[in-house]
């Protein structure tokens, strides 16, 4: 087992990680190695699936995208959680980069070009000693914020 | 090749003899976890909590976002919390708050396991009079830092002992943004 992997499943086995399992804020669905499929429980009860890329985890970024598990592919548009206009809609913006990644500094492609980020929005930088478990909370906290509202069309 | 991964697999609170405790307390600053027996006392699960840190004997045990020491002969299986056991080891019995908005500062009394948001929910709407909505929209900052704690981290785990006090901003939340060709 690769290094990255192995870091990935300690990470899951801390208690940050195993606490929002209990308390369904999110659960492990799948991996395939660098991927690692997670879904996110949003305020109205729907579960959103982030696929993760962790090559180099936890020192590497990781970066995720919303993803449709029974189709293995992105999830469509009219599925993504919509926003009244505040902080939702800037991260779950699916014209940013085609919807391949979540415009947050936790994430590796959004992190590209962003030098300026480590000090305007130092608390959503990425801390490899939290790990995955910092990056779930980042967006569960988005996806039962007041800005979310559910999408068009339930999510599959 | 992708497996599929059972999500009851990492809730072992469901093996009927052991119990799952999450803990945070003074000088930690991770989530741990421990599992003990159904019938372990609190004072047991202390010993064991001192052992595994090499904690001085004055530590006591909270419950989540309950102010007094818990009993040391109740079952931990009997602590009746719902989701999941979630305790806080420190040895201050109330922290001094004081959080500030707007140019006025609030006082507050808290136990140590007193969580981020519900301080953030007495300080914001009861104490600043925000709407719930509004409220939603800040987040309490470690004075004179860029600390921002998670909701539910436990205030003790940001103090220490002797000291027991700490000072928040009651700040709004950033919203992400960039250089606007980056968001093309």
């Amino acid at each position: 087992m690769a290094q990255d992997e192995r870091a990935f499943l300690d990470h899951i086995e801390k208690g940050a990680f195993r606490l929002g399992v209990a308390e369904q804020k999110w659960r492990l669905e799948a991996i395939g190695w660098p991927h690692v499929y997670i879904g996110v429980r949003a305020r109205d009860g729907r579960w959103f699936t982030l696929r993760f890329e962790c090559t180099n985890y936890p020192i590497g970024l990781p970066t995720a995208c919303l993803w449709d598990l029974e189709r293995s592919a992105r999830l469509a548009v009219e599925h993504w959680p919509k926003s009244r206009g505040g902080r939702v809609a800037a991260v779950f913006n699916p014209s940013w980069k085609e919807g391949t990644a979540l415009y947050l500094p936790c994430d590796r492609e959004a992190m590209l070009g962003h030098d300026a980020w480590p000090t305007t929005l130092p608390e959503l930088i990425w801390r490899p000693i939290d790990g995955i478990a910092q990056y779930l909370e980042i967006v569960y906290e988005l996806l039962n914020s007041y800005d979310y509202t559910p999408a068009a069309v339930s999510a599959p | 090749m992708t497996r599929e991964i059972n999500p009851l697999a990492l809730q072992r609170n469901l093996k009927l003899e052991n119990i799952t405790v999450f803990y945070q307390a003074e000088g930690l600053n991770s989530v741990e976890v421990v599992e003990v027996e159904r019938e372990t006392t609190v004072a047991t699960l202390r010993d064991v909590l001192c052992r595994k840190h090499d904690w001085p004997e004055e530590i006591l045990l909270f419950a989540e976002d309950v102010d007094d020491e818990l009993d040391t002969t109740v079952l931990v299986c009997e602590l009746g919390i719902s989701e999941a056991t979630k305790l806080h080891a420190h040895r201050c019995r109330k922290i001094d708050v004081s959080v500030s908005y707007n140019g006025v500062t609030l006082p507050y009394v808290y136990g140590p396991s007193a969580t981020i948001a519900r301080i953030k929910h007495h300080a914001a709407i009861d104490g600043f009079h925000l709407s719930e909505e509004a409220a939603a929209e800040h987040v309490l900052q470690i004075k004179g830092t860029t600390i921002q704690p998670q909701p539910g981290t436990h205030l003790g785990s940001l103090v220490g002992h002797p000291e027991c006090r700490i000072a928040f901003d009651l700040i709004p939340k950033h919203r992400v943004q960039g250089a606007s060709e980056s968001l093309t």
